[in-house]
């Protein structure tokens, strides 16, 4: 493969063509994936995604389950 | 325009005035850079009238607190974050907020505020998103990639490129906008140089700043633990209170457990 062709690739081919999508097209789109990323709700009840706090107290893991 | 819960929300912060700008994962949608995070983050107005507006509006939807700071200027001046939690249907709403997100200066602040207003809905600029996302998260990384790939202003590119090739194509094209911004960024120092150097460059970089966060994130865990060994107690005085009720307990529980400064 010629080496001048290739690019550095970040990310996926669905999130690029978000780029190209309309209005009504990125709304249904990100919704869809609100609704499926519910799936991953238990796994993920005791982190946080943003902020100061990474994970809810392990001392509290007893607490949250009862 | 995009009807979605947390375009709903902002709009709801935001009724009247300017109190609540959108940033990290939403804002990476809203650029339509990634759909990669299911949980709202907000940039919030550092003042009593904001806060309280702010409280009001997530009690509306029943919001109740995760384990986190007060949504008080008195620690979220400090840097710490508040987190709420809600159902709509069958969707899990995470709100998190803070007034000082890391990375992010005064004046970077300012500026955000003045360009947000009259926005629909108010989101951070890509500089302030691309510095947002220095965490210490590999994928965030890669987000950072595709937000320089969408600047315009070379200058910009060269701060915040995570691609060796890309940099070193853009040196060739534009030398005289990175001798005025090498100094801010060690790693253009190093050009003219090949690619795989600059590569290494990048990753050792990247350690640099996830090992930064990692270092920031320690030090709020640390000043939290009291507070954490505290909540399964506050979190019990505070259940089926609606929020502004909840919002003055554990406020109140906090104070001399939760220090204001980490």
């Amino acid at each position: 493969m010629n080496k001048m062709l290739i690019k550095d690739e970040f990310l996926s081919e669905e999130d690029l063509s978000l780029s190209e999508m309309g209005d009504e097209e990125l709304e249904a789109y990100w919704n869809f994936w609100l609704e499926l990323a519910q799936s991953t709700n238990e796994e993920d009840k005791e982190l946080y995604s943003h902020g100061v706090f990474v994970q809810y107290p392990v001392s509290n893991h007893h607490e949250r389950n009862s | 325009m995009i009807k979605n819960i947390y375009i709903e929300l902002t709009e709801k912060f935001n009724d009247g005035r300017l109190r609540a700008v959108i940033c990290s994962g939403q804002a990476a949608v809203l650029h339509r850079i990634a759909v990669m995070s299911k949980d709202g983050d907000w940039i919030i107005r550092e003042e009593q009238e904001s806060l309280s507006h702010i409280t009001q509006i997530l009690e509306g939807y029943g919001a109740v607190y995760r384990f986190g700071a007060p949504l008080d200027i008195r620690w979220l001046k400090e840097g710490w974050s508040s987190h709420f939690e809600f159902m709509q249907g069958n969707l899990r709403i995470r709100t998190d907020f803070f007034t000082r997100p890391p990375r992010i200066s005064s004046e970077m602040l300012e500026q955000l505020w003045n360009e947000s207003e009259g926005k629909h809905p108010p989101f951070i600029n890509k500089h302030l998103l691309a510095e947002m996302k220095k965490t210490n998260r590999e994928k965030d990384y890669a987000v950072i990639g595709e937000i320089a790939r969408r600047m315009e202003n070379p200058r910009d590119i060269f701060l915040y490129s995570r691609s060796a090739r890309d940099i070193i194509e853009l040196a060739g094209a534009f030398p005289k906008a990175l001798e005025e911004i090498k100094d801010r960024r060690e790693l253009l120092t190093k050009l003219p140089c090949p690619t795989d150097e600059l590569e290494k460059e990048l990753d050792a970089e990247r350690r640099k700043f996830m090992h930064a966060n990692e270092e920031r994130l320690l030090k709020y865990s640390d000043a939290s633990r009291k507070w954490s060994e505290k909540w399964p107690e506050v979190r019990s005085l505070v259940s089926g209170r609606p929020l502004t009720e909840s919002h003055a307990i554990i406020s109140k529980n906090a104070e001399g457990v939760l220090p204001f400064a980490p």
